[in-house]
């Protein structure tokens, strides 16, 4: 890590080309958000954009661009984990509880609201 | 013999020095932190029957102009850095009075946007959706403050070290630079998030 007085000059500049595309960048996701796409095009286009300007920052202020393996190393093993919680947390929306299984997907609380008067309904008829 | 060894030189099975390799370990754990409550937040909004758009509950330009505040602060993080490669001290302590303005900056910010919502007696018990927007932007925002106050150590008394152990020092600098960059990634996720959908 001996970088000469040149190489950090260059480095600067370089850091200066990021802040510019970073500023663009969320200037885009500010302006995109204001015309009105369905919500699965919304997500995906803010998602793109915000992960352009993470691995900018990932890049070149945290250097990762050029960095020793074992970090890559780290960061692959955080990845997979990151995913693999994603995938079971997000995937209780897919594995409700036992005995909800009848509730509409669709609206879950709507159909819980249904189920629920439907049963105070019922209760009621059983009094009468 | 230092306490803690290889905080200048690599360490050669691992081509790094210590702290490196540790600041990424707990950045890795922090990932981990906040992915977590990312999939919770996406799970309560698959699950909602509705969900307010970001941008009709919460103030886009003040969430905006908090973003170029953070990234600005990123900025001025990497080049206090690079001025302690160049053996500048004057332009080190510039930097990093920068940066920490910047923190201090989006703080005030932050604060005003919880002060509105809770004037409007709005709380994290409110919603579903404001229970992960405390919750998440309340995290952030300890973290902003737990790197104010190591980048204020490193502006103040921590610099010292910089006249007797200059390279040590400087790794230090890319260390809290490392987390601090990290915070400013974070929030490039959370507000679009929470936002602008």
């Amino acid at each position: 890590m001996s970088e000469s007085a040149h190489d950090i000059k260059k480095e600067v500049k370089r850091y200066f080309l990021v802040f510019a595309a970073l500023l663009i960048l969320s200037a885009l996701t500010v302006g995109v958000s204001y015309i009105h796409f369905g919500v699965v095009l919304a997500v995906a286009i803010a998602l793109i954009i915000a992960t352009v300007k993470g691995s900018l920052v990932a890049s070149y202020f945290m250097h990762l661009s050029h960095e020793r393996k074992l970090i890559y190393g780290v960061l692959i093993l955080t990845v997979v984990f990151l995913a693999s919680m994603m995938f079971l947390i997000i995937s209780a929306y897919h594995d409700p509880l036992l005995g909800t299984q009848h509730l509409d997907k669709a609206h879950p609380v709507a159909a819980k609201a249904q189920h629920d008067q439907r049963q105070t309904h019922g209760g009621g008829g059983d009094v009468h | 013999m230092d306490a803690i060894p290889y905080t200048v030189h690599e360490r050669p099975d691992t081509g790094l020095y210590n702290a490196k390799l540790g600041i990424w370990l707990f950045l890795a754990s922090e990932v981990m932190l906040f992915g977590g409550l990312f999939s919770s937040y996406v799970l309560m909004r698959l699950g909602a029957i509705s969900w307010p758009h970001g941008f009709d509950v919460l103030n886009v330009p003040l969430g905006a102009f908090n973003t170029v505040v953070l990234i600005s602060s990123s900025v001025t993080m990497v080049l206090s850095w690079a001025a302690l490669k160049e053996n500048n001290l004057g332009k080190f302590r510039l930097c990093m009075g920068l940066t920490i303005l910047c923190a201090l900056i989006f703080m005030v910010v932050k604060s005003f946007e919880y002060g509105a919502k809770f004037s409007h007696h709005v709380f994290p018990a409110t919603s579903t959706y404001y229970a992960i927007y405390f919750t998440l932007t309340g995290l952030h925002a300890f973290h902003v403050l737990g790197g104010v106050v190591v980048n204020t150590y490193f502006f103040g008394p921590g610099v010292k070290m910089f006249k007797t152990d200059p390279q040590r020092f400087t790794n230090r600098i890319e260390v809290a630079g490392l987390y601090w960059h990290f915070v400013d990634l974070v929030w490039i996720f959370l507000f679009p998030i929470l936002y602008l959908l």
